[in-house]
């Protein structure tokens, strides 16, 4: 139409209008409570609402102040101890007066929830060609059509006997016990979340060591921290962090940093220790060798809760700093300094967090954790502290006998007869690598991933881009196209943390729980994901073995309950009513900061607890272990140990009670690859070694600005960085012929990307590395094309003994582009 | 030949159903001669594809058609940190660029005080493209002239070209390009004839204020 309209064509658009051609519109005639709202007018200076940041998976507390309807700011809660303190005496003494804290994501969250890239309606690819740069061709479809399509598909699966062939993905502290209900109910032991591609090898190496699998730092009442591989002054994960750090320094605490690159942490600690990538065993080893041939164990305390001591004294006999200074580039006389102020500082703790992505990280965990066993630095105040997380109780559902059958299929990555250290977050890089080769034990069909970025977040990026084309059909929830969400034959949007609900009971020491609700509602009217996932169920008619129809009957009430948000609320409630806490979900949000924080505090010790004769009265003993029984009277948790003098105390869920620094029971086990477990927490060179052809080790890091590879479309966080570059020692530059701010090309055997070079002297000169996350190919119009993805460079493969994906074993040449 | 204000609405209305989603073959069939077209009901499918990836499906095509994106702005204080990794970049002070801004409140308002709210089953923004459209139509249906020109000029008016001249920049589009171009047409129009209105009254006034002396 080049002009404008005249009176004949409008009379046929009027037909258009009178054949009822175009719909019924959007506007209605004003409600009731719309007209009372608009008189109300705006609240001045609003409301505040708390709760829990999911920027990244670190649950702190925040408060949201909604004005007029829209979210205008975002604080600290001071009411939740996430953002203050990991330890209560702190927390109860100082948080009221200094006010907890954010870091830059917490304050960016209003910019995931307003930004214009969100996916805003179920969309349904109508290309059947898929592939990395392939368009979609996406087609809005209603959310029935959506539904429908998407519960025929499940329906089949289940009526075919192949519900197993269902992979679930999921993200973690995100709504996961009804996820896991949903995969129990309908048959598929293939459900999967996002840990092992985050700490599942630290998990393993503690899990080993003490029986825990997540202890936590006493940085506050520290006075000597040595930590390998982390970042956690800026790659917070839950923001008490940097405090805690900053403040056990101001009390005196010496911070030493051991890491390749000059992280942000490593540049505010009193030492920095440059060290060959993968090689910190090796430096923990040595550092044991000192501690034991100098004496300077603490024989009581290993006398009392060691188990393996004299064994791991005849390994490290060899394991002189001479050698390893070869292994380490670390110098002997260094480690042997390190080692001597380590020992003899108390309390003195160490960690490592994701430093081990590499084939020998849970052994080095394990070895680094050793240092803290010989010298007793564990349950005291400033050591490693075994967090109480005691919180909501998950409900469990029993599945029908139909479920049961398909339950009782493998799970396709292996599972625990694959993996001796296996975390039920499965094993993504063997999922990956079986679609792929087609040897799993079957082929899945189907997966649901949600809010998980499988492209960016396993390496070999090629590789799953293959495992994604062999299934035959993908739904993925997410807030934001990603780059896997373009794999997608169905995206159902996804809603923000700011849009839904959550219980956190993370990352503090003693039993706390923070709510996350809903500060408005979601932008698009979409379902919070735990609505999508109840809608189906309820469409499959998903029942508990006992013809209980738990996603419509409120665990509360007892009731059936059409509306599935105040179903959830009350699913929620019973969690919180049968947990720790024994509040309903409304007197938890009435709590200040909608946090329950428990009164007992920080207990240190606990090893010591002695267990009460109820409990022992109703438990079963096998050797000098204690153990709860089920109701049909089996063995079910260890609870603690039987010592020489008759009392029986919780000790460590080990196979012995105490502290392994010889895992003597592991003997007849072996790992993924069929090798023999060790028994020790040996040093071995890592696979990937740098080659004439490859001589650069490559490692990625994170940092303060970004989570993981999700958040760099969020304009905040642009503004604080954009990008990143190759960070290159100045002197392999030189060698290289390379000047800042050149393009250079980074190649492995597996692929090429471009990035611009940065020089500092902030690195190992063997080692170049990137922050991690950038290199969207896709997501949104501030993250595509912007860094590069350095997953391209790599084969996937996961840790032989933990499932962990290898997302640091990367070997490279650099040249200039 | 000049659009008559009782066919208003109608335009509105039909600009709107095609702006809220992709039209259906019936539709498609009605409105073809109207954009000089044939057999576009047969392209049906490749037109929902268009339509969601010029206007729901984040990507390389994708033009939001909200009101805030391209209208609300927002000052960022630039960060202070002294760390080297966090140099603020090169984005400038004033951002724009998002959703549910102070516009998407505000013509939530609007339809409101005119006794209207967005209907539960629209899963969108009340600052969409299709709400504001219809909202036109509604107010001129209403003969609220008065609200219609108000509420074209503080907020239809303020970003619809922007929006549609980017549409009209798809050259690959074989529906939206040219319902871009029908639609900027006609509120060109409309803009002619708010001023033309201003004008008129304007005059009116200054008529009334003679007339007592004479
Ligand atoms: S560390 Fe930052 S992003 Fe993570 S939960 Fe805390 S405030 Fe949010």
């Amino acid at each position: 139409m080049n002009h404008l309209p005249n009176r004949r064509e409008f009379l046929k658009l009027g037909g258009a209008a009178s054949a009822g051609l175009l719909g019924s519109g959007v506007l209605r005639p004003i409600s009731a409570l719309a007209k009372e709202e608009l008189e109300r007018g705006p609240y001045d200076g609003g409301t505040w609402i708390p709760s829990c940041c999911h920027m990244c998976g670190g649950t702190t507390g925040i408060m949201c102040q909604v004005v007029d309807g829209r979210l205008a700011r975002i604080k600290p809660n001071d009411n939740n101890p996430v953002g203050f303190s990991n330890i209560s005496d702190d927390f109860f003494a100082n948080a009221a007066k200094e006010g907890a804290v954010m870091c830059p994501k917490g304050n960016a969250g209003i910019m995931a929830l307003y930004d214009p890239d969100r996916v805003k309606q179920p969309l349904r690819r109508t290309n059947t060609q898929k592939g990395i740069g392939v368009d979609p061709h996406w087609k809005a479809i209603s959310w029935e059509e959506a539904y429908s399509e998407i519960v025929s598909r499940l329906r089949a699966l289940r009526d075919g006997g192949e519900a197993h062939k269902l992979e679930w993905f999921s993200e973690d502290h995100c709504f996961t016990h009804i996820q896991s209900d949903f995969c129990k109910l309908f048959g598929t032991p293939n459900y999967n979340m996002h840990s092992n591609t985050c700490d599942t090898g630290r998990k393993a190496s503690f899990k080993i060591l003490m029986g825990d699998e997540r202890p936590l730092i006493d940085a506050i009442n520290s006075k000597f921290m040595l930590i390998f591989g982390w970042n956690p002054l800026s790659a917070t994960k839950w923001s008490h962090l940097p405090r805690i750090i900053t403040r056990g320094i101001e009390r005196g605490a010496k911070l030493v940093i051991v890491d390749p690159h000059l992280s942000y942490t490593a540049s505010k600690a009193h030492e920095w220790v440059p060290i060959r990538p993968a090689t910190d065993g090796a430096l923990a080893l040595a550092m044991a060798h000192v501690i034991v041939n100098e004496g300077l164990q603490d024989q009581a305390f290993i006398d009392e809760w060691v188990t393996g001591f004299d064994q791991f004294k005849d390994y490290v006999k060899d394991k002189t700093p001479q050698w390893a200074e070869a292994i380490t580039a670390v110098p002997a006389e260094r480690i042997e300094r390190l080692a001597r102020e380590f020992a003899t500082t108390k309390p003195a703790l160490v960690d490592v967090w994701s430093g081990a992505h590499h084939t020998n990280g849970v052994y080095a965990g394990w070895a680094i954790g050793a240092l803290a066993v010989i010298t007793g630095n564990i349950e005291k105040p400033g050591a490693l502290v075994l967090p109480e997380k005691k919180g909501n109780k998950h409900i469990e559902v029993e599945p029908d006998d139909a479920s049961k059958q398909t339950l009782q299929q493998p799970r396709f990555d292996g599972g625990k007869d694959k993996w001796p250290y296996f975390h039920s977050s499965g094993v993504y890089a063997e999922i990956i690598n079986r679609l792929v080769d087609g040897k799993g034990p079957y082929q899945p069909k189907m997966a649901m991933i949600v809010f998980q970025n499988l492209l960016m977040s396993v390496v070999g990026t090629k590789n799953a881009e293959e495992a994604l084309k062999k299934l035959e059909f993908i739904v993925a929830v997410d807030t934001m196209l990603s780059e896997t969400a373009q794999f997608a034959d169905i995206v159902i949007p996804g809603t923000t943390y700011l849009e839904r609900y959550d219980l956190n009971t993370h990352w503090v020491t003693w039993p706390v729980l923070g709510l996350r609700q809903p500060v408005v509602k979601p932008l698009f009217g979409q379902p919070a994901e735990y609505e999508f996932v109840c809608e189906l169920g309820r469409r499959l008619n998903l029942k508990e073995g006992n013809g209980h129809d738990v996603f419509w009957i409120g665990r509360m009430s007892g009731e059936r309950i059409e509306d599935k948000t105040r179903w959830y609320e009350e699913f929620l409630s019973k969690e919180l009513k049968e947990g720790e806490p024994k509040i309903t979900l409304e007197e938890l949000k009435a709590l200040p900061g909608a946090t329950w924080v428990s009164a007992k505090g920080t207990r240190y010790n606990k090893h010591l607890d002695m267990i009460p004769p109820e409990k022992l009265a109703d438990a079963l003993t096998e050797g000098n272990l204690v153990f709860s029984k089920k109701k049909d009277g089996s063995k079910d948790k260890q609870i603690g140990m039987l010592r020489p003098d008759g009392t029986v105390v919780r000790g460590f869920f080990t196979p012995s009670g105490k502290l392994e620094l010889y895992a003597g029971k592991h003997e007849t086990k072996k790992d993924a690859d069929g090798n023999p477990l060790k028994l020790l927490p040996v040093y071995e060179p890592r696979a990937w070694q740098p080659s004439p052809e490859f001589p650069l080790f490559l490692i990625n890091w994170k940092e303060a600005s970004q989570t993981h590879s999700r958040t760099q479309n969020n304009a905040f966080l642009a503004e604080l960085k954009s990008t990143d570059g190759l960070r290159i020692n100045t002197k392999t530059a030189a060698k290289l012929g390379v000047k800042h701010g050149d393009l250079v090309w980074v190649e492995s055997p597996f692929g090429k990307v471009q990035m611009k070079a940065e020089l500092t002297e902030g690195i190992h000169p063997q080692v170049v590395g990137t922050q991690h996350g950038w290199g969207h190919w896709a997501m949104g119009r501030l993250a595509k094309g912007r860094g590069a993805h350095t997953g391209f460079l790599a084969q996937t493969k996961a840790c032989p003994l933990s499932g962990q994906s290898l997302n640091k074993e990367i070997c490279v040449r650099v040249y200039p582009g | 030949m000049s659009t008559q204000v009782e066919e208003k609405p109608t335009v509105y209305f039909l600009f709107s159903r095609l702006f809220r989603k992709a039209p259906d073959p019936p539709l498609l069939n009605k409105i073809e001669p109207f954009f000089e077209e044939t057999d576009l009901a047969s392209k049906a499918e490749i037109i929902a594809v268009e339509y969601t990836s010029l206007f729901v499906a984040p990507g390389d095509y994708y033009i939001p058609p909200y009101e805030s994106f391209y209208c609300d702005t927002l000052a960022i204080n630039m960060s202070t940190a002294d760390s080297p990794y966090f140099q603020p970049q090169c984005f400038p002070e004033e951002t724009k660029g998002f959703l549910y801004g102070s516009s998407t409140r505000a013509v939530e308002k609007a339809y409101r005080k005119a006794s209207f709210e967005i209907d539960a089953n629209f899963h969108d923004l009340p600052d969409h493209l299709a709400c504001e459209l219809e909202f036109m139509g509604r107010l001129y249906e209403n003969h609220k002239f008065d609200e219609a020109k108000t509420f074209f000029e503080k907020h239809l008016g303020r970003w619809s070209f922007e929006f549609l001249q980017k549409v009209e920049m798809q050259t690959e589009s074989i529906f939206y390009q040219k319902a871009a171009t029908s639609l900027k047409q006609f509120l060109n129009h409309e803009t002619q004839s708010f001023k033309r209105s201003v004008l008129f009254q304007k005059n009116a006034v200054k008529a009334s204020r003679v007339m007592p002396i004479n």
